[in-house]
């Protein structure tokens, strides 16, 4: 920490309370009905911070790799039940790969990025790695769900086209290729607008963060790059990941499209 | 790959107390069961009956784009389940009611099916994919168009076309002119027949029209809710 940090209380928490209160005004005045899930929102953001924080102050105290990843591994599981909540099409089996997915690819990009790239030592130094994790996950769950949502919703929507192809002698993956690469594609444009206009448009959580915690702003620039090209290939790998698995998933044993997709 | 070598002796299609089932709700429900009947080499045999019975999931179950509940179905003496579903339906061409295109031109939807690996037909030259057009009554100048412009009968035609170019040896065919204009109509049953004389194949047409069903010149085969019966080309059939 810098000296220029300006450390914040209780007060000040009241105070920004003023500006929740604002938008119930806003809620009253036009009618929105949104008063209660204001009030909800404003304890839960309050309650679910102050438990994560909570939660990263024992874990950054102990110091142990053993928590580090059970933290890790909860904030994993979270997120694999929100991409699951997110799915309009329910396949059994596709949720599974969700998760699978956003593990293992998190995981693996998580600790390139701690160990190789920041050379963090040890590599799950907690103050980098769950930061880190959970920038990877947040990105990586809306690739995932944006790639699997569309892929499964393609597949029942075009139905017909793929059991034309696979009338013409494709095989399962000949007949999908074009709505895997089309799902890909979708999972992974958030991330590469993100990247045209970082900067530009929009200073990013972590960059702020740091600033206001008194680094410099070559020092946050460098990290942000970091994290930019680190969420690049985790939204890459999470998406095409999960495409990849769930393509297993929409067809049965004869090769064409399992019935919960066909609409019989 | 194939179990066994197929009979020399074993007819082209042999379907034996098939039993087709629909999901409803948490259950299933019957559409027909009992089907029995077999075709032999170079025919065209329309299949009829009420509509409801399952003559379209009959088609799809045959190349296993539907599973069957029970029953038995081979292909030249080889049992279907023992096939791979890609190389079973190289060898039995099924056609959709309605042809689905991929987005592109006439050309580029022709000649896509010799990008799949299990289809081992070498890839037709311009000549002969003007030749097949030509065959259905449609001028090569089509190959250039796009095929969301095309008419219903033209569509229906060269989703034809491009069945036909991976040499298929049994067509089954939905309803192909229903909703088709005559002139359309005519050049397709031109081109079924011309085909199953040249080829020795053979076709299964679901059918309702009553003309066209006798110029198709089998004894068509009238399926029902329990077994499938064969009726003469004329008479049983009264109006």
């Amino acid at each position: 920490m810098n000296d220029s940090y300006i450390s914040l209380g209780p007060i000040n928490i009241l105070i920004a309370a003023g500006f929740v209160m604002l938008a119930g005004l806003i809620s009253v005045f036009f009618q929105l009905g949104l008063l209660k899930k204001l009030a909800v929102g404003m304890a839960r953001t309050a309650l679910q911070l102050l438990l994560a924080g909570a939660a990263l102050a024992t874990v950054f105290g102990l110091q142990h790799i053993g928590l580090v990843l059970l933290l890790g591994l909860v904030m994993t599981l979270l997120a694999g039940r929100e991409v699951m909540a997110r799915l309009k099409v329910k396949l059994k089996g596709a949720g599974m790969d969700a998760l699978l997915t956003m593990t293992i690819t998190s995981f693996v990009v998580a600790v390139m990025v701690t160990g190789v790239v920041i050379g963090a030592k040890p590599f799950w130094k907690p103050s980098v790695f769950i930061p880190l994790l959970g920038m990877i996950l947040g990105n990586s769950l809306n690739g995932i769900s944006l790639s699997l949502d569309s892929f499964l919703t393609t597949c029942a929507k075009q139905r017909h086209r793929i059991e034309a192809r696979l009338a013409l002698g494709a095989s399962p993956n000949e007949a999908l290729q074009p709505i895997v690469r089309e799902a890909i594609r979708t999972g992974m444009i958030p991330m590469t607008n993100a990247m045209a206009i970082v900067g530009i448009v929009s200073l990013p959580g972590m960059m702020t963060g740091q600033l206001i915690a008194g680094a410099d702003p070559m020092d946050a620039v460098m990290y942000q790059i970091v994290v930019m090209y680190m969420l690049a290939a985790a939204v890459a790998l999470g998406s095409s990941g999960v495409v990849l698995l769930a393509r297993k998933r929409v067809m049965n044993r004869d090769m064409t499209l399992r019935q919960e997709l066909t609409g019989y | 790959m194939t179990a066994n070598p197929s009979e020399p002796s074993a007819p082209l299609l042999q379907v034996q107390e098939l039993r087709l089932e629909v999901p409803d709700g948490r259950k299933t429900r019957c559409l027909s069961s009992g089907v029995n009947f077999q075709l032999e080499g170079s025919t065209i045999t329309p299949i009829i009956g009420p509509s409801g019975v399952g003559k379209s999931t009959l088609l799809k179950a045959i190349v296993r784009l539907y599973p069957y509940a029970d029953g038995k179905i081979f292909y030249y003496g080889n049992e279907i389940g023992e096939i791979p579903p890609p190389r079973l339906r190289t060898k039995i061409g099924f056609m959709q009611q309605r042809p689905v295109f991929e987005s592109g031109l006439v050309r580029e939807n022709l000649l896509e099916p010799f990008s799949f690996r299990c289809v081992k037909t070498e890839k037709p030259t311009e000549e002969k994919l003007a030749e097949e057009l030509d065959q259905v009554g449609l001028d090569s100048s089509i190959l250039d168009q796009n095929v969301d412009v095309l008419s219903g009968g033209e569509a229906q035609r060269v989703g034809f076309v491009r069945l036909l170019l991976i040499q298929p040896e049994l067509l089954l065919l939905d309803e192909p002119t229903a909703n088709l204009d005559p002139e359309s109509t005519k050049k397709i049953l031109g081109r079924i027949k011309r085909w199953t004389e040249e080829t020795g194949g053979s076709a299964l047409w679901v059918a309702h029209d009553r003309s066209l069903i006798q110029k198709l010149g089998m004894p068509p085969l009238r399926m029902l809710r329990s077994g499938m019966k064969a009726v003469g080309v004329k008479g049983s059939d009264k109006k």
